[in-house]
């Protein structure tokens, strides 16, 4: 315990350079949680059109399925491409719409419907994600890439050798190494107080405090086995570190954390398949459906695949670093 | 007349000298940068990666297949050379190139060459780099740099240099290169975010593409679409003197602030 409570605040200590990064990190942090918010009250729109015609006045009024803006000109490819406008209609003069557009013929038949009767009954959206799941997925990167960088003063120990030192002493090596791992969960704690300030003031973030606080836990542990085992297979730091963070963005992405692409991509769907992040987005899934007891091998494989790259990175460790008798 | 002569002649051999200095540490830091697998691996493996994963996530669900690689392709391309300021960090004060830029300091090329010349060199490997990718990505994914690529490929290198040397910059400012490189990183991304990067914003209401208008990526971005894909060059002077500007700025600015004690 004495060894805990000093390699921690040792840790916080050394951490004290990289204040201001830190800072930043979590802000953006802070700022996905908004941003997950705010994504999730957009997806009723289905269309932003650019209606051409030199007539203003002609142009058909928009709804909450469609946004129909007149231009004189039409858009350009790169307009297009950008999704500044999704299409660009130009009324012909036998009265029928000509739908440019880089999304498909189903899209282009969806926006000439809307255009003509902008309150058209559509079939609902495919996208079955609330509020919390979405901020669970937009937050996963963020806290995945700060628990990478709280193993710092660990990976500084392993680098200048302190850390065969530290295993020379009678110091505990669990309770080091459980004080370097407190350190990611300490470093978490604000984006915690502003979930819970954020539900405190009323705004709907879809689970209660104790499930996201739960399900950072576990991200936050999935982070730092991720971390340890990077920095083990990898002996300077900053190219474990740069590669860890590779790492993270490349698989959050796969598993759809950002935006559900089930069923778009064959062989992408089965790569997110076994990754970690897909396994928890689709407990959260559940947990929003109230399905959460269905859906606890997700939970399960997740909690599995960690302990899997703790107890690796533990044998690289033993077997490396600290050449105990 | 006879002493001037011999003292323009003496002029002139040091100039030379010095760029002769000047040339060898540059080919010393460009080839570090190239050794280093993960700074190679970060500009062409992880940009291919991230172009091909994004690509076929979108490709469907917002535009066709080739139109979602194409805009990956070139946004993920401004990325890379807006990260290209992490690579000059790391090339510059790295743990291991302290001590090799220690000697520099008291040999007779000066200050200068140290951050200057790890500026130039991780511009010019990011830009061999980029180029590359484009050269790779282009012709497997089919698509098409406009009517000039020659010009989309010119454009490019100011901006290597002006991010190269923003990062050198920040490095002179905060004296550490792991709190330069984690800043940076964490301004470029969230300016790419904004910017449409990841993916595009400009669907999402006024507010939010008032916000991305504002990204400076967003303008780089579409200084490389309007080449690509209307043909129109109006954005490129802009880009390429302001890049320039910005290069020369910061520049001077690392001559100002880069303190050789600061080393010891």
């Amino acid at each position: 315990m004495r060894t805990f409570i000093a390699v921690f605040g040792n840790n916080i200590h050394r951490l004290r350079p990289y204040v201001a990064s830190l800072a930043v990190i979590t802000l953006v942090t802070i700022g996905s949680i908004w941003a997950a918010v705010f994504v999730t009250g957009l997806q009723q729109t289905r269309a932003h059109v650019a209606y051409v015609t030199s007539d203003v006045a002609s142009a058909p009024a928009s709804s909450e399925q469609i946004t129909i803006t007149p231009v004189s000109t039409a858009p350009s490819r790169s307009q297009l491409m950008c999704q500044r406008y999704d299409a660009s209609v130009t009324p012909q003069a036998d009265g029928s719409l000509a739908v440019t557009t880089l999304r498909g013929d189903d899209f282009a038949q969806l926006v000439r419907m809307l255009v003509a009767n902008p309150n058209a009954e559509l079939p609902p959206s495919g996208t079955d994600r609330g509020t919390g799941v979405n901020v669970v997925g937009f937050l996963m990167m963020f806290l995945l890439n700060i628990s990478l960088s709280c193993l710092i003063p660990f990976a500084e120990d392993r680098e200048k050798g302190m850390l065969s030192r530290v295993a020379e002493t009678p110091a505990s090596l669990i309770a080091y190494l459980t004080a370097n791992v407190m350190l990611c969960l300490l470093l978490m704690t604000p984006e915690l107080v502003a979930i819970a300030l954020m539900e405190l003031a009323g705004i709907d973030l879809g689970f209660p405090l104790a499930t996201f606080a739960g399900l950072m836990l576990v991200i936050g542990l999935l982070g730092t086995a991720l971390s340890l085992l990077v920095h083990m297979l990898i002996r300077k730091s900053d190219d474990a570190s740069m590669l860890g963070s590779a790492i993270v963005m490349l698989t959050s992405l796969f598993s759809g954390t950002f935006f559900s692409m089930d069923g778009t991509n064959k062989v992408v769907a089965a790569i997110s398949n076994v990754l970690p992040q897909h396994a928890l987005m689709d407990f959260a899934t559940a947990l929003q459906n109230g399905t959460a007891g269905a859906q606890i091998g997700s939970l399960v494989f997740v909690l599995v695949v960690t302990a899997a790259m703790a107890g690796a990175a533990l044998v690289i460790l033993r077997r490396t670093y600290l050449r105990l008798s | 007349m006879e002493t001037i002569a011999i003292q323009a002649r003496c002029v002139t051999e040091t100039r030379w000298a010095g760029i002769r200095r000047f040339g060898t540490i540059f080919r010393m830091d460009i080839e570090n940068d190239f050794r280093n697998p993960v700074l190679v691996g970060y500009n062409t493996v992880l940009a291919v990666l991230l172009i091909l994963i994004m690509g076929s996530l979108v490709g469907g669900l917002f535009a066709d297949q080739s139109d979602a690689f194409a805009y990956y392709t070139i946004t993920f391309c401004v990325f890379g050379m807006l990260m290209t300021c992490t690579t000059a960090a790391n090339s510059f004060m790295e743990r291991d190139i302290r001590r090799p830029n220690l000697r520099i300091i008291h040999s007779p090329a000066g200050a200068f060459p140290i951050h200057f010349s790890k500026t130039l060199a991780s511009a010019t490997f990011g830009y061999i780099c980029h180029v590359g990718l484009l050269l790779v990505v282009c012709p497997l994914l089919g698509m098409s740099l406009g009517e000039s690529p020659l010009l989309f490929v010119a454009l490019m290198a100011p901006v290597e240099l002006a991010s190269a040397a923003l990062g050198t910059f920040f490095c002179c400012v905060f004296r550490c290169e792991e709190t330069t490189n984690m800043l940076l990183s964490t301004v470029v991304e969230l300016m790419s975010v904004l910017g449409g990067t990841f993916f595009s914003l400009d669907g999402m209401g006024d507010i939010i593409a008032g916000l991305s208008a504002a990204s400076p990526v967003r303008w780089l971005d579409d200084a490389f679409f309007r080449l690509a894909f209307d043909g129109d060059a109006a954005l490129v002077m802009p880009v390429f003197l302001g890049a320039v500007a910005v290069a020369a700025l910061f520049v001077a600015g690392s001559c100002l602030l880069f303190k050789t004690e600061d080393y010891l």
